[in-house]
């Protein structure tokens, strides 16, 4: 089985990788990152979203073969050297929460909508944020955190 | 919850060891316990250790709704105990922790006064031991964040080293609690515990948990009901580099709730490995007689049913004879189809079966289900069979049946393995427990002035109690009651069930039987109300003022109450004062259920195309005293968003005796720019707390299809609306 290396929040890891093995799965079951969760494995929830060289990419569409040589961030990943990343603490100021599966997801698609639009309007919050499905309903809440991270002050 | 505390010793544990209790209420003393190490636990969910760690277990289980937040609250409150270094324990299935079913939205309403007397009790005897080492009286005594102090002199003491004389004292049968006047803690916004761990992704779910020697299931099952194995070849499989196994499974006949169970298990040492080993199984079955099973013959079959009088659940009065005198009547039938919980994280379990002991590790509602299930299966004692909950991926009244518990100790006692059972989307979208699709044909009759003399409520449709077949004796019984506990003072009132069997699985969507019912009531009250020319919120009003209160089973209607929280959510929302011009409209619906009342007002605005967008749910609720009043809005905002995906989105049909829809792609749910803003008015109250986390999900639906047809004289009478499907009024 040939053997691919990327970069996984900062270490670099040697896998095996059958021929077309997601890269959600390898995350799980192979290096044992947990927060990135399997929510359909068809790309239309976004539970599996991590970024790969600083986008936002479902994991669960996304096969590992491709992907030598490649940095990717995943939530364990997101906060920087013991300090919350900016979301990570706009979702606990806004108390974003309810059962939290989706919420990794969530925080990488926003994570990466950040680094691309310092201050994303509500109409670009929409777009970005239409393919992470959260089915307590905390869509308001993440706004607010968006909103608040950016440090626009602003709330729909 | 009881817990009889007669024969209690007082506890002297190891700290940070657990306390386990037989069935004489002795607690087991460790052997090394001394003064100098012991902890104070008055009951099962509590220990103050001698270093002044206050933990707390917790006996319902986490799925969003806040328990693991709000139970602890109340311990702290009553305890006086710092809230920043609470630690909290997941309960696992135990006789000492009372009811762990969670659902109905019962927990706060059942845990509310017995943890408010544990954390009583615990503070009592601390009280007394500092009396005591000090020489005072208790009355000169009070506490503050885990410390007792003696005003007077300037003396304090922490819990911690006050635990191991507090825990010789005997246990207090009766303690007085708080007055509420005096809460720190209950009533504040208090942040999700878990909040930290979420964002981090460190928060362990079901499908992440591993144990040692730890194997991947993937099990596949006949797509229609009903539908068995005949034969399956697994050389393809078994040739995919990680899969271990092939075993056949039927666990269909250890309980009607495990009527999906039959199929075939591929083993793997990875979930990738055994999702592609299921790919490459070949398989025949023999899919039965309910292969035939259609939507479009179902409903029809509900029309027909409609024709004639079913089962007669309520009878005030008699509404015939108001037909003849009436000056108006109107009929309106109404569909609600089959629902689909759709949690994100999808149904799993791990699972340890061995000769000597099963141990699993599963997000489920009722754990006591899973373990019954397990002593079925593995004809192990319960004392044997030990049942972890984890967080739960949302529930909705899904993760009751734990079926798929039943299935992952069948694979793990065939496989000779621990195992891990995911279910993929697709299987949790085909293989659930659906709300039942149901019909409704109302009638009522009303004079001139729009008072309504008589209402008449005919249900039909398959019935959640028919899990076990069509010979179930009152079918009704889980369909009607909300229907019964039609709240308007109109004097006569007849409430008709038909049942008409249908061998999809049915089960307990959030709400259960009120969703449907607060759709179609609070719908046709509007009907009512507009045939009348008479304004929504004030023809309520009407029927509400003169309404008297009763109680159905353990449900109080309180007309009263109604009004309250109906009269705030018009006053907030502006009802009167700022009315809406076409295309916007709003629509209001109120409803109780599960000790709570709900008002609702949407706003929405529909465009020429007939696209509906949903701006502003302005919300009104009456809970009863509230624990964490930002769990309380958040709840109410989730509830918004569950249930305008059934009032927009989607539905689960039949075809072919299959679930049709497979993943969210198919049956979609509200997404980010599709969620309203949401105003959320809590009604201050003293009453006992109420529940939350389902009663704000009735009335949605029939709010937003009010609102549609002030915005454009259109009425839906069918979920999802559909546009296209709009009747002309």
């Amino acid at each position: 089985m040939p053997v691919i290396s990327l970069t996984v929040n900062g270490t670099e890891e040697q896998i095996e990788i059958s021929d077309d093995i997601p890269l959600l799965w390898v995350l799980r079951d192979r290096l044992g990152l947990l927060g990135t969760k399997y929510g359909c494995g068809v790309g239309v929830c976004g539970s599996c979203t991590i970024h790969v060289e600083g986008r936002a990419v479902r994991s669960c569409m996304t096969a590992a073969a491709g992907l030598a040589g490649s940095r990717v961030v995943t939530i364990e990943g997101l906060a920087s050297s013991g300090d919350l990343h900016p979301l990570q603490q706009a979702w606990l100021d806004e108390d974003v929460s309810q059962c939290g599966f989706c919420q990794p997801g969530q925080l990488m698609t926003a994570a990466a909508l950040l680094a691309e639009n310092h201050q994303p309007s509500d109409e670009d919050i929409d777009e970005a944020m239409a393919e992470i499905v959260c089915r307590c309903g905390t869509y308001g809440r993440i706004r607010k955190a968006i909103h608040r991270a950016a440090g626009s002050g602003a709330s729909s | 919850m009881e817990i009889d505390r007669r024969g209690f010793l007082q506890l002297a544990v190891m700290a940070g060891a657990g306390v386990a209790f037989g069935a004489t209420g002795c607690a087991v003393l460790k052997p090394q316990a001394s003064p100098a190490t012991a902890a104070l636990a008055p009951d099962a969910f509590l220990e103050i250790d001698s270093a002044g760690q206050v933990t707390v277990w917790i006996s319902r289980q986490e799925m969003g709704q806040g328990v693991r937040t709000a139970l602890p609250m109340i311990v702290a409150e009553e305890l006086d105990a710092d809230w920043s270094a609470i630690r909290i324990i997941q309960a696992p299935l135990g006789e000492q922790y009372g009811a762990q079913r969670t659902g109905g939205s019962l927990s706060i309403r059942e845990l509310f006064e017995p943890l408010r007397k544990t954390g009583a009790t615990a503070r009592a005897m601390l009280l007394q031991a500092a009396a005591d080492e000090w020489g005072v009286d208790v009355s000169t005594l009070t506490t503050e964040k885990g410390r007792v102090l003696h005003r007077e002199s300037g003396h304090e003491i922490t819990y911690g080293a006050l635990a191991g004389r507090a825990a010789m004292l005997p246990i207090p049968a009766d303690v007085s609690l708080k007055d509420p006047a005096g809460f720190r803690i209950i009533g504040r916004s208090m942040p999700r515990i878990d909040g930290p761990d979420i964002v981090t992704g460190k928060a362990e779910f079901g499908l992440d948990r591993k144990i040692p020697g730890m194997q991947y299931a993937s099990f596949e099952r006949c797509t229609v009901i009903g539908g068995r194995l005949r034969s399956v070849n697994s050389d393809q499989a078994m040739k995919i580099d990680g899969v271990r196994a092939v075993i056949p499974i039927d666990g269909t006949a250890i309980s009607h709730i495990m009527s999906w169970a039959n199929g075939v298990a591929v083993i793997a040492d990875s979930s990738w490995a055994a999702m592609k080993g299921r790919e490459a199984l070949d398989i025949e079955w023999d899919e039965g007689g309910n292969a035939r099973l259609n939507q479009n013959e179902i409903v029809a079959a509900l029309e027909e049913r409609a024709a004639s009088a079913g089962v007669v659940t309520r009878n005030d009065g008699d509404f015939e004879l108001t037909r003849a005198g009436a000056d108006r009547e109107i009929t309106s039938d109404y569909i609600a189809p089959y629902l689909s919980h759709s949690p994100l994280e999808t149904m799993n379990c791990t699972v340890d079966v061995r000769p000597d002991g099963c141990e699993i590790w599963a997000p489920c509602q009722f754990p006591n289900i899973a373990r019954t299930l397990a002593e079925r299966i593995t004809g192990l004692p319960p004392a044997q069979v030990q049942v972890h909950i984890t967080l739960m991926g949302g529930g909705f009244g899904r993760r009751i049946y734990a079926d798929f518990v039943g299935e992952a100790v069948l694979i793990s006692k065939a496989s000779g393995s621990p195992i891990q059972l995911l279910w993929s989307r697709e299987d949790d979208t085909r293989h659930g427990f659906y709300r039942p699709l149901s019909h409704h044909r109302m009638t009522a009759t009303l004079r001139s002035d729009g008072s309504v003399i008589g209402w008449r409520h005919r249900m039909s449709g398959p019935s959640r109690d028919a899990l076990s077949g069509p010979d179930v004796e009152t079918p009704e019984r889980s369909e009607v009651y909300a229907a019964n506990e039609f709240p308007y003072s109109v004097p006569n009132v007849r409430v008709e069930f038909n049942h008409h069997y249908v061998p999809i699985p049915c089960g307990p969507w959030r709400a259960v039987a009120y969703s449907q019912t607060g759709f179609v009531v609070e719908s046709f009250i509007d009907e009512l109300a507009t045939a009348s020319g008479i304004d929504p919120v004030t023809f309520r009003m009407r029927l509400l003022e003169n309404g008297q209160t009763f109680t159905n089973n353990e449900t109080v209607v309180d007309p009263a109450r109604m009004s309250r929280v109906l009269a705030l959510a018009a006053r907030e929302s502006e009802w009167f004062s700022r009315p809406l011009a076409r295309p916007r409209g709003r629509g209001v619906a109120v409803t109780t259920d599960h000790g709570a009342c709900v008002a609702h007002v949407a706003e929405v605005h529909v465009d020429p195309a007939g696209a509906i967008k949903v701006t502003r749910f302005v919300s009104a609720i009456d809970c009863g005293m509230v624990v964490n009043p930002d769990t309380v809005a958040a709840q109410v905002e989730g509830s918004i968003a569950f249930a305008l995906s059934a009032t927009l989105k989607s539905e689960i049909t039949i075809e072919k005796g299959r679930v049709v829809q497979s993943s969210y792609a198919d049956y979609d749910v509200i997404r980010m720019g599709e969620m309203p803003a949401v105003e959320v008015h809590i009604i201050p109250s003293g009453e006992a707390p109420g529940g939350v986390g389902e009663p704000p999900v009735p009335g949605v639906a029939a709010a937003v299809v009010n609102a549609v047809f002030a915005a454009t004289g259109k009425r839906a009478r069918r979920l999802p609306v559909r546009t296209d499907a709009l009747a002309m009024h």
